[in-house]
């Protein structure tokens, strides 16, 4: 187990590794920053100037070294838009705001993924299945920025029962939640029920039932247990789906969060941030799969059988 | 299954309904009620505090904490005092001297406004560090600075700027008035977080990326300049325009721009609309026309030909595009900024077929390719869809137009850096409150966002710009003006208006020209 | 001797073989559902001979017009016009075409690299199985919308950037799928004979291995047909999805979306065809996935 969690954390630290190079040529190729900054009518000394303090006229290995070196020691640059604020700190500024919505949209999208699928399993055909199924091929086939504007819509303009867009209070979550989620919970309602029905018609359940467990121990215990290990297997895209669905999310929600800022400076060629935010965002999807791989350990239940 | 487990279900499930309608039901909503004035602008810029610190977009919150030495009279456009009571300049328009106001108070306990402070404030304007649109050719223009007293500045000049008071220095620019004591008692790092102003308001709360909330100073009975009616003005950034609208709608926002075809539905929803006139100019700028520079003059465009310039602008429709695109918002430009000294200058009419003639005039009768590069701007969004209103009008003509998205910075770094020399891309001019300083970004080669220039057309914007007599320096405009349009400089399309939705929480509220928004100065509605 | 290169079994013939029995045995919703998806291929393909009107051209004068049956509508322009007059109708047949092209180019590039990614670290396994699983591990870990929009920064949206973005996004789908399957049948008694008759890795690869795990991965495409098409429709949000003035679907749905209280039929109309589009895919999907995994097979209706 010990050595799993080692090779692991070695591979994720390469994974990163590789990731901040690869991160620091694409930005480095969008173009100039330095150009951008100069107000209108700046001469060339200006220009060689600014290079100069932002350290661009450095060879690129020298400024990918530099940066790494730095990153070590937490200086991740300064923004090179906003001031002199130090890029890592406008990044974790805005870090919690993104990782609140995705954490609600998931345990939204969980929770009512798996009652949906396991409904949908054990009342087959039923209206419940059709209903459920239905939501979940809409959820897979509708762009989110559409269903967000659309839900906005109806929800905040025509009922006025929710804000449109902002931050803070718990009504600010339901629209951005829902919107991040819903091709989620299509996904896990379709996993879950198909999982299910697989397990359902098990030998192994048809054992506990020979056994004599009631049903609800059945379902609940047995199947259900079973059909999660496809989620969880999952679960490292979905969070990577939030991430992606993050940033249109924010846009239309206007969500302080780190995907609006990523967009952001990106279209004003702020390096320091476009860096600093990538792998902020990449860490977290490593992190995210390191806990996932760890739960597959924890929930399957040969390998707990075996221990 | 068993009917047990199917019951809880069911009970759990119709629970967890009603719950959620309960706590859904529209009570007293804590978002959409408030008593301040909420404005949703669609970006902060940079979103930093300082007038040096980005481009003058933030003037949106901003211009509610500092102020600046001369204003800009709604309507008439005529300058007037600010914290300069009265100003001079010499006769050879390279020594201005400013008298300024007395008692006016900084924020935060920092005292009174003196000249040190004015000084300063141009200092740090014009910095090497400074981010500030006119940082570069201010810092070419300024000489020196005195403060011969407590209450007068003398600015010497390296050459002449008869209109230095209402340009660089006036309310339309990014000159805003901070107190040097702020910076020298806290360092530069500490104090440019904080916007220490003589405005009515100052910085309550900033929500990085989400808002700025400012509030009025409790420290000042009358304002020398305005009297406010709302206690806090909370500045939102709101991206994405059908949010605004919603928002509007909601009541969430009191004052936020749209797009023009919003117009209908806002006003269908009861709400009034605010269009601030003629603030910007959608245009189509050629790239390569710099006669006088040798890198960025491409004779070989089909466009270096002044014929086929004149075609491209008889092909298109502009008043359609005015009527259409614009929602009536405007009207035909031949220039990308509104004078009164060229409001004789005709704009060319839609002829398709002199534009065809003209065509074949120059050698170009089976048409040529030509590439529009569009970006989005605020204002501006509606400068793609445009793009492709003009493209289809010169595909009329013969003209292959083809067109290619590219953001605002991608351009601007090709446009400062002389490669913008075989294509053509649509843009946004703006009224320059000084019409030399907006002449000098255009159309000199000496200045890196110029677009078209001869070297007779610099010749006359360099004796205009030493004309001291006024009524000759207005012939002399005008007669600029003429030759930009006969030489079909760029595409201009129109003069344009930005439309704002108004909640009916907002009484009156005017923008007196580009950049001067007067947030403070809403009053409250009945 | 069993010839090694013909005798494996092709359990792709099974399905081939009940095609003619495949109508009647299917239900209602799947019928509507195949029968939109073959008409989606038709307009695609046919496209330019279909569309009433120039899908790029129209008149200023004309636009924002209302569907035929709303007032102000009229059959000339059965759903209306766009912003800039453009027949809406026009617009979406040519629009399929663009969705199709984008959909096999991505699914065949994605496919190709992720079949031979997945199947090479199955059949190899040991060190190359590591690597090449820890290659998908780490594209599957990079936020793939913003190197759209890097991308889009770098050289400005254009077609080829959204096939190879869109394309990172699905390749993985596929490594792990093949690799999977390849597992299943790698150490299966005719890839023994095809091993010890000399067969080379690659001929192997090619004849047994591929024709046995197609269905699989043709299960895996005809899902991701919605994936391509929703995410394009992302991208042109963001801005670097398919570059004006061209019609595709997507970029219909991201230019009407403010008009959503005023001129509803900008992106409801195309927003309908993706969502009619999309799930007419995953129930044919859905439908094959079911038939082609085992442990599912007879439990269906």
């Amino acid at each position: 187990m010990l050595k799993i969690i080692v090779t692991r954390v070695g591979e994720a630290l390469v994974a990163l590794l590789l990731m901040s190079l690869v991160i620091f040529l694409l930005s480095r190729l969008t173009g100039d920053p330095v150009a951008l900054l100069l107000g209108d009518g700046a001469t060339e000394a200006d220009k060689a100037k600014l290079t100069q303090d932002l350290g661009l006229d450095q060879p690129l290995p020298i400024q990918y070294l530099t940066f790494l070196g730095d990153a070590l020691t937490g200086d991740f640059g300064t923004s090179v838009t906003a001031g002199s604020q130090p890029a890592l700190q406008l990044v974790l500024a805005r870090l919690p705001a993104s990782l609140s919505l995705a954490a609600v949209a998931l345990v939204f999208t969980v929770t009512i993924g798996i009652l949906f699928g396991v409904l949908a399993a054990i009342r087959r055909n039923s209206a419940v299945d059709i209903a459920a199924r239905l939501i979940a091929l809409v959820g897979q086939s509708v762009p989110s920025f559409w269903l967000g504007i659309v839900l906005m819509y109806i929800f905040a303009v025509q009922l006025g029962w929710l804000p449109t867009s902002g931050y803070g209070q718990w009504q600010h979550y339901v629209l951005p939640a829902a919107t991040l989620g819903l091709f989620t919970l299509a996904a896990i309602t379709r996993l879950v029920r198909s999982s299910m029905l697989e397990a359902l018609g098990s030998e192994y359940i048809k054992l506990a039932r020979i056994k004599g467990l009631s049903e609800a121990v059945v379902i609940w215990k047995h199947a259900l247990a079973n059909s999660l290990i496809p989620v969880i297997t999952f679960m490292g895209t979905f969070f990577a789906v939030m991430i992606t669905g993050a940033v249109i999310v924010e846009t239309v929600f206007s969500w302080p969060g780190i995907g609006r800022l990523a967009y952001e400076s990106i279209l004003s060629r702020d390096f320091p941030v476009v860096q600093t935010v990538v792998l902020v965002i990449t860490s977290l999807f490593i992190l995210a799969n390191l806990a996932v791989d760890l739960l597959y350990v924890l929930v399957d239940p040969r390998m707990r059988s075996r221990g | 299954m068993t009917k047990p487990v199917l019951g809880t279900l069911r009970r759990t499930a119709l629970g967890l309904l009603c719950g959620v309608a309960i706590s859904l039901a529209p009570t007293a909503t804590a978002w959409a009620q408030s008593d301040d004035l909420i404005v949703a602008v669609s970006t902060f810029s940079e979103e930093t505090m300082t007038p040096w610190g980005g481009s003058g977009q933030r003037k949106t919150y901003l211009d509610v904490v500092y102020e600046y030495l001369t204003y800009v009279e709604p309507g008439t456009l005529k300058t007037v005092p600010g914290l300069a009571e009265s100003w001079e300049v010499s006769e050879d328009g390279q020594r201005w001297t400013f008298n300024l106001r007395k008692g006016v108070q900084f924020s935060g306990g920092y005292g009174e406004l003196t000249s040190a402070d004015v000084a300063y404030s141009i200092e740090r304007l014009i910095r090497d560090d400074s981010r500030a649109g006119p940082a570069s050719p201010m810092r070419r223009l300024i000489g020196s600075v005195e403060t011969p007293d407590d209450y007068t500045v003398v600015v010497n000049l390296n050459f002449p700027d008869f209109e230095l008071a209402q340009g660089y220095f006036g309310a339309t620019q990014q000159l805003g008035i901070v107190s040097k004591k702020h910076f020298d008692t806290l360092g530069e790092a500490e104090a440019e977080a904080t916007p220490i102003g003589t405005g009515a308001y100052e910085l309550a709360s900033i929500t990085p990326g989400s808002e700025i909330v400012m509030k009025l100073r409790d420290d000042v009975e009358n304002h020398w300049r305005v009297t406010p009616d709302f206690q806090n003005i909370v500045f939102k950034v709101v991206p994405e325009e059908s949010t605004r609208v919603a928002m509007l709608r909601t009541g969430e926002a009191d004052i936020a721009p749209i797009g023009f075809d919003s117009i209908p539905t806002v006003r269908d929803a009861g709400l009034s609309i605010v269009s601030a006139e003629a603030t910007w100019s959608p245009v189509v700028r050629f790239g390569g026309l710099i006669e006088t520079s040798d890198n960025r003059y491409n004779p070989d465009a089909p466009w270096a030909i002044k014929e086929v310039r004149q075609a491209l602008n008889y092909a298109v429709d502009k008043q359609t595009i005015i009527d259409e695109l614009f929602q009536g918002e405007g009207t035909v430009a031949s220039s990308d900024t509104p004078v009164p000294a060229w409001s004789t200058v005709e704009p060319y009419p839609y002829d398709p077929d002199r534009a065809r003639e003209l065509l074949a005039e120059a050698g170009f009768e089976n048409g040529f390719d030509i590439t529009i590069r569009t970006f989005t701007t605020a204002p501006g969004a509606e400068l793609p869809l445009m793009a492709e209103a003009v493209a289809l009008y010169w595909q009329d003509i013969g003209v292959n137009a083809s067109i290619e998205p590219v953001d605002w910075p991608s351009l601007r770094s090709e446009w400062t850096e002389g490669r913008a020399n075989n294509y053509v891309w649509t843009h946004r001019g703006f009224p320059f409150a000084s019409a030399a300083n907006g002449m000098e970004a255009g159309y000199l080669a000496a200045s890196v966002f110029a677009s078209f220039s001869t070297a007779e057309l610099e010749a006359m914007i360099q004796d205009f710009s030493t004309e001291v007599d006024p009524a000759s320096r207005e012939a002399k405009f005008t007669e600029i003006g003429q030759y930009l349009r006969d030489e079909a400089a760029a595409v201009f399309i129109a003069l344009a208006n930005e439309p704002y939705g108004i909640s009916d929480k907002v009484g009156e509220w005017k923008i007196t020209t580009a950049y001067v928004w007067n947030f403070d100065q809403v009053t409250r509605a009945e | 001797m069993v010839d090694a290169t013909t005798a494996s079994p092709w359990r792709g013939s099974r399905i081939l073989s009940g095609a003619g029995n495949l109508w009647r045995s299917l239900d209602w919703p799947l019928r509507i559902a195949s029968a939109l998806l073959i008409l989606f291929v038709i307009v695609a393909v046919f496209g330019p001979w279909l569309t009433p009107y120039d899908p790029l051209t129209g008149s200023l004068r004309a636009r924002l017009v209302p569907p035929a049956w709303q007032e102000g509508g009229s059959w000339a322009h059965p759903f209306g016009t766009d912003r800039l007059g453009r027949d809406i109708l026009s617009r979406i047949i040519a629009g399929a075409r663009i969705s199709l092209t984008v959909c096999v180019m991505v699914i065949a590039i994605a496919g190709a690299i992720g079949t031979a990614v997945g199947t090479a670290a199955g059949y190899f396994g040991g060190w190359t199985d590591r690597v090449l699983m820890r290659l998908v591990d780490l594209a599957l870990s990079f936020p793939v919308i913003l190197l759209a929009l890097l991308l889009g920064a770098i050289s400005g949206p254009s077609f080829a950037n959204i096939i190879i973005v869109i394309s990172l996004v699905l390749w993985s789908q596929y490594a792990r799928m093949a690799r999977g399957e390849t597992l299943k049948i790698r150490n299966e008694d005719y890839v023994d004979l095809a091993r010890t008759s000399g067969l080379s890795d690659v001929k192997i690869i090619w004849r047994h291995i591929l024709p046995n795990i197609a269905p699989a991965l043709i299960v895996i495409a005809t899902l991701q047909i919605g994936v391509v098409i929703v995410l394009e429709a992302s991208l042109s949000f963001l801005g670097v999805g398919v570059p004006p003035p061209a019609p595709s679907w997507g970029s219909m749905v991201a230019d009407g979306r403010s008009y959503i209280a005023s001129a509803w039929w900008l992106c409801i109309v195309p927003g309908s065809a993706i969502l009619l589009t999309v799930m007419a895919v995953n129930l044919v999907g859905d439908a094959l996935a079911d038939r082609i995994n085992p442990a599912l097979r007879g439990r269906n209706i």
